[in-house]
């Protein structure tokens, strides 16, 4: 009995369950499709795969995922660039940087997020953001703590509306589940925080280096 | 601009919206047939209202949250009872006891010790069994990311890998519906000594017989969460009942 929770065998599964094993699976080869050293085999599920071991559910939040990464193609929704940006803040908030460096830091910069923005949420650092990022990144603080004070909840609001604002809190709380199923599967083995930091160090470092390229990564949208 | 957000007008919303609304409000008003004092009006989708400002993701959390409570009707899953101790067990660790006081009713009817209730929420772990310790356990590492090899072990061995991994997605599942609830008010907060008071009544009705057991099978609906992925291949994805 170890982590990480292997990925069940499809042939194990029948009917719908194994429909949705499809489905899950073939999202997860689409989305990583640019990032090849992420997918391990042609039915790999990543980090979705733990959780196949009840497919109909994950089948669920996956099309849940799909909705909250369709944000930006709604009107009166939360846009790209802001889900990067919960994604960064979670992933510091949380201590699970290395969960989302390697593609949200990327995906970042080609939605728009500014360099300077991602930097600063990855490193915890408030002074470096906008206005508007800070709207962002306090709203993330305090859904995910259960604390979101009624000027962080009117600020996100007054920018948002009312379903956008619904929107972004369940995406928050979505993310968050995320983290916490991968953490419990052992999906991320637990590394060192130095080399977590360095790696972040190289990654934040390859963002200088570059002008960006500002293509949206349509694979996981 | 109060929260919590107000319930949406149905008609303003297209289509698929509605059939979401639908199931959305059709669910909360079948589970709360026991409580007529708990709805308000026909339409009325009680905590759910204000996330139904975003029918789609509202309407498969809806369903998401059927499904997990239909696992007890299953082999190879947790059991009703592990449910609403995990359920509770949320509520008391992320301060959100006032959302919970249905389940708190329920959970003796499928088993549940009304002694371990009150043991967990006046902190005296030592008074758990052995096995409800290790549920208790699970639940507080795995919503706060630190999981430990000798719990999970111990939840596998009891649930299997299904069970386990079912287990695991319903408690962080629940957490997110709390962080939602808090976030946009859509319970009304009160204060601790109060909470307390409501807490230590109703322990002690349901101890006593005074308050009689919630019937949990009026909150355990059939799930139609195939119907759903069926639908959602053909991007139709509400079914309508």
């Amino acid at each position: 009995m170890t982590r990480p929770v292997a990925q069940p065998e499809r042939e194990s599964l029948m009917g719908a369950e194994r429909d949705a094993f499809d489905r899950v699976v073939a999202r997860y080869q689409r989305y990583a499709v640019d990032q090849p050293t992420l997918i391990s085999s042609p039915d790999s599920a990543g980090p979705w795969g733990p959780s196949l071991h009840s497919p109909l559910v994950t089948a669920a939040f996956n099309e849940l995922a799909k909705y909250f990464r369709t944000g930006g193609d709604r009107p009166g929704s939360f846009s790209d660039a802001e889900r990067e940006l919960v994604t960064l803040t979670l992933a510091f908030e949380l201590d699970v940087l290395d969960m989302f460096v390697p593609v949200h830091v990327v995906d970042a910069l080609a939605v728009g997020v500014r360099k300077a923005a991602i930097r600063a949420v990855c490193e915890g650092r408030n002074n470096d953001l906008t206005a508007d990022e800070r709207v962002v990144v306090d709203f993330v603080r305090g859904v995910a703590a259960g604390d979101l004070s009624d000027a962080a909840y009117d600020a996100m609001e007054a920018h948002l509306g009312v379903r956008g604002v619904v929107d972004l809190t369940m995406f928050v709380n979505f993310d968050v589940f995320q983290v916490r199923n991968s953490q419990a599967f052992g999906y991320y083995p637990t590394r060192p925080r130095a080399d977590v930091q360095r790696d972040l160090q190289a990654a934040l470092h390859s963002l200088d280096a570059t002008d960006g390229p500002a293509v949206r990564p349509i694979s996981r949208i | 601009m109060p929260r919590p957000p107000t319930q949406p007008d149905r008609d303003t919303l297209d289509e698929l919206e509605q059939r979401a609304y639908d199931v959305v409000v059709r669910r909360f008003q079948r589970a709360r047939s026991d409580r007529p004092e708990d709805v308000a009006s026909k339409t009325d989708a009680g905590g759910w209202g204000p996330v139904l400002n975003a029918p789609i993701p509202a309407a498969w959390q809806n369903e998401l949250a059927k499904y997990f409570r239909t696992r007890g009707e299953v082999d190879g899953s947790y059991s009703h009872a592990d449910r609403e101790l995990a359920t509770i067990v949320g509520g008391f660790e992320f301060d959100a006891a006032e959302l919970f006081m249905v389940n708190i009713s329920d959970a003796p009817a499928v088993g549940v010790r009304i002694e371990a209730i009150r043991a967990i929420w006046e902190g005296r772990d030592d008074a758990l069994t052995d096995d409800e310790r290790l549920l208790v356990t699970f639940v507080r590492e795995v919503s706060h990311g630190t999981l430990s090899d000798e719990i999970y072990d111990a939840m596998e061995r009891r649930l299997g890998a299904r069970g386990l991994v079912e287990l695991t997605m319903f408690v962080n599942f629940e957490v997110s519906i709390i962080r939602t609830a808090q976030a946009l008010h859509t319970y009304e907060r009160r204060a601790p000594e109060q909470v307390d008071h409501e807490l230590d009544e109703l322990l002690k009705g349901l101890a006593d017989g005074t308050i009689p057991p919630g019937d949990p099978h009026i909150r355990i609906q059939q799930s139609d969460l195939g119907l759903y992925l069926q639908e959602a291949c053909m991007d139709v994805p509400l079914h309508e009942r």
